[in-house]
């Protein structure tokens, strides 16, 4: 019974950085109808940067900052010449621009950072808190908590606040938005940066409690695909629903299944339930 | 006009034939093999990107499948090659209508990542079925071809040159049906789908059963490369299904012309012959890659194809 709960407790921390991974790239999807491969070299660049800034002995909540911060420049880079030129044109080319810019970054960094996995060390991210018999690392439960608070506030962002309202109306319409005055680019433009911004927020929380490589993001991105599918492509709350639901699966399924297809599990998940349920689980067609 | 398209279709031929007469270093040759084969996969590939226009990523596990698949038959059950080589690649395309019969009802965004998926799922596979592909140390010591002709007996393909002439009846054999399905019936209703999905529906074309066409053959000849990779390099790995493979391929189409048999061809020898002697680390030139992708797109989306199609439509007008 120990076990079951410890790997419950494990689902939920990586459900929690899935979740904030694939919450950018539906909003992304939502907005810009833009599949942004890019999104998991953003996670590994913000897990890169707080590495970066710990080694100078600058604290660890300085480094999640600055690592936000950068993730959200870069992001307007790749928007502002990468996508917004392609925005109009076939429905595939700002996806393959994404892919671009996610091999230029990927093999950017192990030229820069060399391939060879990377690890910081902070005293209080390690230790390990003892509930009810079970152990949790003090990180996991920080990621969690973390990612709570954020989708609370994105949800308070997207429901409440002015660009929040456009967001969703510009998910829905775009025309129509461009005709009562809003700035469908300058919402683009601010979506992707949120995405990129939570992708480096995911990477910054992690850096402490696993390697950092060039190419940790692949995997994750893909499984966070897997969740964005699943909650019905532009959906943010049956993304973060499927996102939980995934990483729990694939936590019992690596101790209960089989620890060598473990990476297989969350695609196996979500083509079965594409058969079923074409639109994903919570799918609705548009909106997010 | 017809007998000086005649006589450039002769000389074309006549080159072809004479590569190995002067061409001596046995490296360039294998260069021009590869050429051969990333051909056929890159055509195979513009099938399902180009004339389909669905964003597929999982190429690389057909060509996987392939290069399994005629493998063990060849090494397993002493298939003759001759017999293995299409069987290959019906096994890729049989795979592929089973990928497809989900995948194909997904809206354009989702194929590509259930595609993505599967790519994965495959390499999963490979590296973990070890009592079939020998895990991730793959398979060595593949048999050379040898095929048995009526009349002629064997004729064993060992040399650089036999080689060579095999996959140039290969290629050819691609070439001429990429063609001929582009101008029949089932490439005329491709194009009508990519181009209006829902117009075309109305006008009674399955759009469905189109996508599963072409999809299909794509994997076919995609299994036929990989086949024929495999035994050139008689090595069969985990590696034939990498996701580097979908980098390439996407450069090849998209830099050549997605869409175009010619721009393709001219992208694939490009992309063979470029890294090959640029001399530089595979990571410092997929660097490359992703920036000569990422500007193909955003400034020339038709590819070097797309340009010379455009510069022969503007010669066409003047001299009308």
């Amino acid at each position: 019974m120990e076990t079951f709960f410890q790997l419950l407790v494990n689902g939920i921390a990586f459900g929690a950085i899935y979740a904030m991974v694939a919450v950018g790239l539906t909003i992304v999807f939502g907005i810009l109808e833009v599949v942004n491969f890019a999104q998991g070299e953003f996670y590994m660049v913000g897990a890169y940067i707080t590495f970066l800034v710990c080694l100078s002995q600058i604290p660890y909540p300085i480094a999640i900052a600055i690592s936000i911060a950068l993730m959200i420049i870069i992001g307007l880079i790749v928007e502002r010449f990468g996508i917004r030129p392609l925005i109009g044109r076939a429905w595939q080319l700002p996806i393959l621009a994404t892919l671009g810019v996610s091999i230029i970054m990927q093999n950017g960094a192990i030229v820069l950072w060399t391939p060879n996995p990377r690890t910081i060390i902070i005293e209080l991210a390690n230790t390990n808190i003892h509930i009810f018999g079970i152990v949790i690392v003090f990180q996991k439960l920080m990621i969690v908590l973390f990612a709570l608070a954020i989708f609370v506030a994105l949800h308070y962002f997207i429901q409440k606040t002015k660009t929040g309202k456009a967001m969703r109306a510009v998910s829905q319409n775009k025309e129509a938005c461009g005709i009562i005055g809003i700035d469908v680019a300058r919402i683009s433009t601010i979506s992707f940066a949120l995405g990129a911004g939570l992708s480096g927020f995911g990477g910054a929380l992690v850096a402490p409690v696993m390697a950092i490589h060039p190419v940790m993001g692949i995997l994750l991105v893909l499984k966070c695909f897997a969740a964005v599918i699943m909650g019905g492509f532009g959906n943010i709350k049956g993304t973060i629903y499927s996102a939980f639901i995934l990483a729990i699966v694939e936590s019992f399924a690596v101790a209960y299944v089989s620890l060598q297809y473990k990476d297989v599990f969350a695609f196996v998940v979500m083509i079965i339930i594409l058969l079923f349920r074409p639109h994903g689980m919570f799918g609705r067609k548009v909106g997010i | 006009m017809k007998i000086s398209k005649l006589a450039g279709l002769i000389a074309v031929g006549v080159f072809l034939l004479g590569i190995p007469f002067f061409v001596t270093s046995s490296y360039v040759m294998h260069i021009i093999i590869f050429s051969g084969i990333y051909i056929i996969f890159a055509l195979s590939y513009d099938i399902v990107v180009g004339y389909l226009g669905m964003l597929s990523l999982a190429h690389p596990a057909f060509y996987g499948v392939g290069a399994y698949t005629s493998v063990l038959l060849v090494m397993k059950l002493e298939v003759p090659y001759i017999i293995a080589l299409p069987i290959a690649g019906v096994f890729a395309l049989i795979v592929a209508l089973g990928v497809g019969f989900p995948a194909l009802r997904l809206s354009y965004h989702s194929f590509a990542i259930v595609t993505l998926a599967f790519t994965l799922i495959m390499r999963a596979v490979w590296i973990n079925w070890v009592s079939l592909t020998n895990g991730p140390m793959g398979i060595p010591g593949v048999p050379r071809p040898s095929i048995d002709m009526p009349f002629v007996g064997a004729i064993p393909i060992e040399t650089l040159t036999d080689y060579y002439y095999f996959v140039l009846i290969l290629v050819i054999i691609t070439c001429g049906f990429v063609y001929l399905m582009i101008n029949s019936r089932v490439g005329r209703a491709l194009l009508s789908i990519r181009e209006n999905e829902v117009l075309a529906e109305t006008l009674g074309v399955n759009a469905f059963k189109y996508r599963m066409i072409a999809f299909a053959i794509g994997a076919f000849f995609a299994g036929i490369a990989g086949s024929f990779t495999a035994h050139y390099i008689t090595f069969v790995g985990p590696e034939f299904t990498d996701f580097y493979y979908v980098t390439m391929l996407l450069i090849m189409v998209i830099l050549g012309g997605s869409g175009t048999i010619h721009g393709v061809i001219i992208g694939a020898i490009a992309f063979t012959f470029i890294p090959e002697y640029l001399r530089i680390t595979p990571e410092f030139r997929d660097v490359i890659y992703g920036f000569v992708l990422l500007f193909t797109i955003v400034f020339m989306p038709g590819g070097i194809g797309g340009k010379i199609n455009e510069i022969l439509a503007k010669r066409k007008v003047r001299t009308e």
